[in-house]
């Protein structure tokens, strides 16, 4: 699973996600990507479900990029432990993502393929998502 | 040369305020400018410019901009689209002459499923434009490669790309366009001949 070699800081605040995503929002590798439609956090084990969902479709005859990192860390406080005495220890790392973020893009021939792997892919997601093609306007 | 026809009406106010006003009354906001004609803000009927946009040419798509009764040749130099709902924002035109040289972005797209592939090489597609030199009556619609008779350890550059007359390339000739390499074989460990006899 994705997760940061090291980091500076070992807890974060919650942060805020407003907005819409001004980078990272258009389909710069492949030929199709998944587009996120709003916002949220993508943990690493929600990001890697979709990725093995997507080349278990492609049968890997597809090349992915993943264009998000879970660069967040989220704590959790230990099971019957009473409130108070500081906050938890790092328990998961997730991605913030806004609507426009893309999140995976896929290069292949087989392009109905691709967008069956795409759909599959967004079921294994929190957030709603959307297909988008290589320079598409709407 | 194929051109769109576009009407644009000027809009004397320019900020992102007026522009937004622009939008809501279903209008495109954009900008026209070029070599001795300066700069002017206008407002498009968005219907025309994204169909030209989505023709062959793409945003390479020269649109005869009809401006106060006068005609002018333009290229979309910059498109501003909308994150999440892929809908035109903004779009600048540069004035182009019919006979001028000028620098454009081709997209270079592959079709085909080459004979390296079906062999188990993968097709690595490096570079995906590319700035060519041409004037707008000799701009192509494109750098369409068909792969299908490239087999494995093939390796297309600039200078190998096959690009119509009067259109030059403006990146280095060895700069690779795409590859196809072998797929890994691993080797099996030579056995040894001696565990074979006991």
């Amino acid at each position: 699973m994705l997760a940061p070699k090291r980091v500076q800081w070992r807890k974060v605040q919650k942060g805020t996600m407003r907005g819409v995503a001004h980078t990272g929002n258009e389909v710069s590798y492949g030929d199709i990507g998944l587009m996120a439609a709003e916002c949220g956090w993508l943990t690493s084990r929600q990001i890697e479900a979709a990725r093995i969902s997507m080349t278990r479709k492609m049968k890997r005859d597809a090349k992915v990029w993943i264009r998000v990192f879970p660069h967040k860390p989220i704590s959790k406080k230990p099971a019957e432990t009473r409130m108070g005495k500081g906050k938890g220890p790092p328990d998961h790392w997730v991605a913030t993502v806004r609507p426009g973020t893309m999140l995976y893009e896929i290069q292949s021939d087989d392009r109905t393929l691709v967008i069956e792997a795409l759909r599959v892919a967004a079921h294994k997601l929190p957030i709603k998502c959307k297909i988008i093609s290589r320079g598409e306007i709407q | 040369m194929d051109t769109v026809q576009i009407s644009a009406r000027p809009r004397y106010l320019a900020g992102s305020d007026v522009a937004n006003k622009v939008r809501r009354a279903g209008l495109l906001p954009g900008v026209i400018y070029g070599k001795a004609f300066g700069n002017r803000p206008i407002a498009l009927e968005p219907q025309p410019v994204r169909k030209g946009l989505q023709t062959a040419y793409g945003r390479n798509q020269v649109f005869d901009v009809v401006l106060e009764g006068q005609n002018y040749l333009a290229l979309a130099k910059e498109v501003q689209i909308h994150p999440v709902t892929r809908q035109l924002q903004h779009v600048d035109l540069h004035v182009v002459q019919a006979d001028t040289r000028m620098i454009v972005t081709l997209p270079v797209t592959l079709s085909g499923r080459s004979l390296g592939q079906k062999a188990g090489g993968r097709l690595e597609h490096i570079t995906r434009y590319i700035k060519v030199d041409c004037t707008p009556e000799t701009l192509p619609k494109g750098v369409a490669i068909d792969v299908t008779p490239f087999e494995n350890g093939t390796v297309m550059t600039i200078e190998t790309l096959p690009l119509p007359e009067g259109v030059i390339p403006v990146f280095k000739k060895s700069f690779k366009i795409f590859e196809i390499i072998a797929a890994k074989v691993e080797e099996k460990p030579a056995e040894d001949p001696k565990a074979k006899k006991k």
